[in-house]
């Protein structure tokens, strides 16, 4: 129940049966052992979430709200043989199975479905590691609190509300299970508490109850099957390329991660891209010569995720074509790319 | 097709191509059926080996942020050169060249994520080619902006903006991690709602 108070009375019961969950958590799974004492704030819970995705078993069924559609999928993992294994089958519409064993991944698709190879960059599991490994950077940004316990997919769940500082940014809600830490909902919102995007188990079962058999994808009805090898994170900074163009104004946090440029095979002209990231939100600028047709200046928005383009000039009087995609608000992503400057 | 535009083809799908010559190969592929299917045989056997390589190229970043573009640089090619079928260069800066194979691999990648767009959009499939979209104006101009062009934009602009999400949504799952990216790709079916649009930039 977003947005829900808690009393102060009903907030130390929770913790006192948090800390219970917790200790005999802490007894039953030494994997979690060195979170006890630590584990009643929102870094230590996150801390755990990102390990509860590589390191339990489970098997469920999560819906996804982008704010306009909303898409039912299946999850499956296990460490087999020491072996990550991961399966994951959207349940709507044409069929699509992701079948990841370790590295390898197969992208199982039907006939006619051309989101063959898209699944390239399939992590380890939502939202964990950013929220972990920019740790220190989010607390500038962003408040962390614990916000009272949920049933969420008929398990009990702390819940962290991740506010922004400013309104430059959007905030996020997460339910992890109160006894291993899984996410079991996440919310994208705004400053004014709109959901932008929904993720959220309607069912999940851990440990034994997990078949090995449900890791095996669904080859059959004449399936076309790509296999794939999974790529490594980035190192930390990323490529950089020499763009001659900067962003007079960021929101605070905000740091350049990426550069690069590319030519176009149409007519060899480049395309700037710039991606930008205060450790959780994100976004992309792309930068082109003025195209012969379109580009009109126009936003659009899918959920959290919006799209700006803006014709610009640099100091020789040519015109470009800027273009930002990023899970911010329209203000935000007004002011970054009006702000964009020719550097030559 | 002449033996000497086969090599140029050939070249160009070596990525040893210079300028010239593949300016060459686009003017001609605009033209000549021929050489069209025969781009896109070369594509679809390479398409097919690179299923059964284990190419150690795909397990670099860069060889992913490679194919990613390659995708981008497909679908923007087939707005913006029509009946035009090429192949891109090697990145400029930032991120590493791929081999035949790699890129091959990535004219796939670049089907799937131009079909996808294409097809999996309701915005697109109403509009009939050419057609421009009803827009409102944006009065807040910044310092270097330009505002002189007529109030319609084109079809080429939802295509290309879908292109770019697809593009951030992949290299956001890269940088940060976590399976919402994925679950974003996986389900993106339709294009962004325009919410406000003003002024494109020329009318051809």
């Amino acid at each position: 129940m977003p947005g829900r108070i808690y009393s102060a009375s009903a907030s130390n019961a929770l913790r006192l049966v948090q800390a219970l969950v917790l200790l005999v958590g802490a007894a039953v799974m030494p994997v979690f052992a060195a979170d006890r004492d630590t584990a009643d704030t929102p870094h230590a819970w996150l801390e755990r979430m990102d390990r509860a995705f590589r390191e339990l078993s489970y098997d469920g069924t999560f819906s996804y709200f982008n704010g306009s559609d909303l898409a039912s999928l299946r999850v499956v993992h296990k460490e087999v043989d020491g072996v990550q294994r991961e399966r994951l089958v959207h349940l709507n519409g044409k069929r699509r199975e992701i079948v990841r064993k370790g590295d390898e991944v197969a992208c199982i698709v039907m006939p006619g479905d051309e989101l063959l190879e898209l699944e390239s960059s399939i992590p380890s599991g939502p939202f964990a590691r950013a929220f972990v490994r920019g740790y220190q950077n989010v607390q500038d940004h962003y408040r962390l609190t614990l916000a009272g316990s949920e049933r969420i997919a008929d398990r009990l769940a702390v819940r962290i509300d991740v506010q922004s500082r400013d309104a430059d940014r959007y905030g996020y809600r997460l339910w992890l299970d109160e006894a291993n830490a899984m996410l079991l909902r996440s919310e994208l919102v705004s400053a004014g508490g709109q959901r932008l995007e929904i993720f959220q188990f309607s069912r999940i079962a851990f440990g034994n109850e997990v078949d090995d058999a449900a890791l095996r994808g669904h080859e059959g009805d004449g399936a076309m099957i790509s296999h794939l090898r999974l790529s490594k994170p980035p190192a930390s900074g990323g490529t950089h390329a020499d763009v001659p163009w900067t962003a007079a104004w960021l929101p605070g946090g905000f740091r350049m991660t990426a550069s690069d440029i590319r030519r176009k095979p149409s007519d060899l002209s480049s395309v700037h891209t710039l991606m930008y990231s205060d450790g959780l939100a994100a976004f992309s600028v792309f930068i082109e010569s003025m195209p012969q047709q379109g580009a009109g200046s126009m936003r659009s928005r899918m959920g959290a995720t919006v799209t700006l383009n803006r014709r610009m000039q640099d100091g020789e009087g040519a015109e470009y074509l800027f273009t930002l995609v990023g899970e911010l608000p329209d203000d935000t992503a007004e002011r970054i790319l009006s702000g964009f400057e020719s550097s030559r | 097709m002449s033996e000497k535009l086969r090599e140029s083809l050939s070249a160009a799908m070596d990525g040893e191509a210079d300028e010239f010559e593949l300016r060459r190969v686009m003017d001609e592929a605009g033209k000549d059926r021929v050489l069209r299917d025969t781009w896109e045989r070369y594509h679809l056997v390479s398409a097919v080996l690179a299923e059964r390589t284990t190419d150690t190229s795909l397990r670099s970043r860069d060889a992913l942020r490679t194919r990613i573009w390659e995708a981008l640089d497909y679908e923007l090619a087939e707005i913006e050169a029509e009946n035009v079928v090429t192949e891109i260069e090697a990145p400029v800066a930032g991120g590493a060249s791929s081999p035949w194979m790699g890129r091959a691999v990535g004219f796939a990648v670049a089907f799937g994520v131009a079909a996808a767009v294409l097809f999996g959009s309701g915005v697109l499939e109403e509009q009939p080619p050419g057609a421009g979209v009803a827009v409102l104006t944006v009065p807040d101009a910044g310092p270097d902006r330009v505002d002189d062009a007529p109030a319609l934009t084109h079809e080429q602009d939802l295509t290309r903006n879908n292109a770019y999400v697809m593009h951030h949504v992949q290299q956001t799952g890269l940088n940060a991690g976590g399976m919402l990216p994925f679950v974003k790709m996986v389900t993106f079916e339709k294009a962004p709602e325009v919410v406000v649009a003003d002024e494109p930039a020329r009318s051809e």
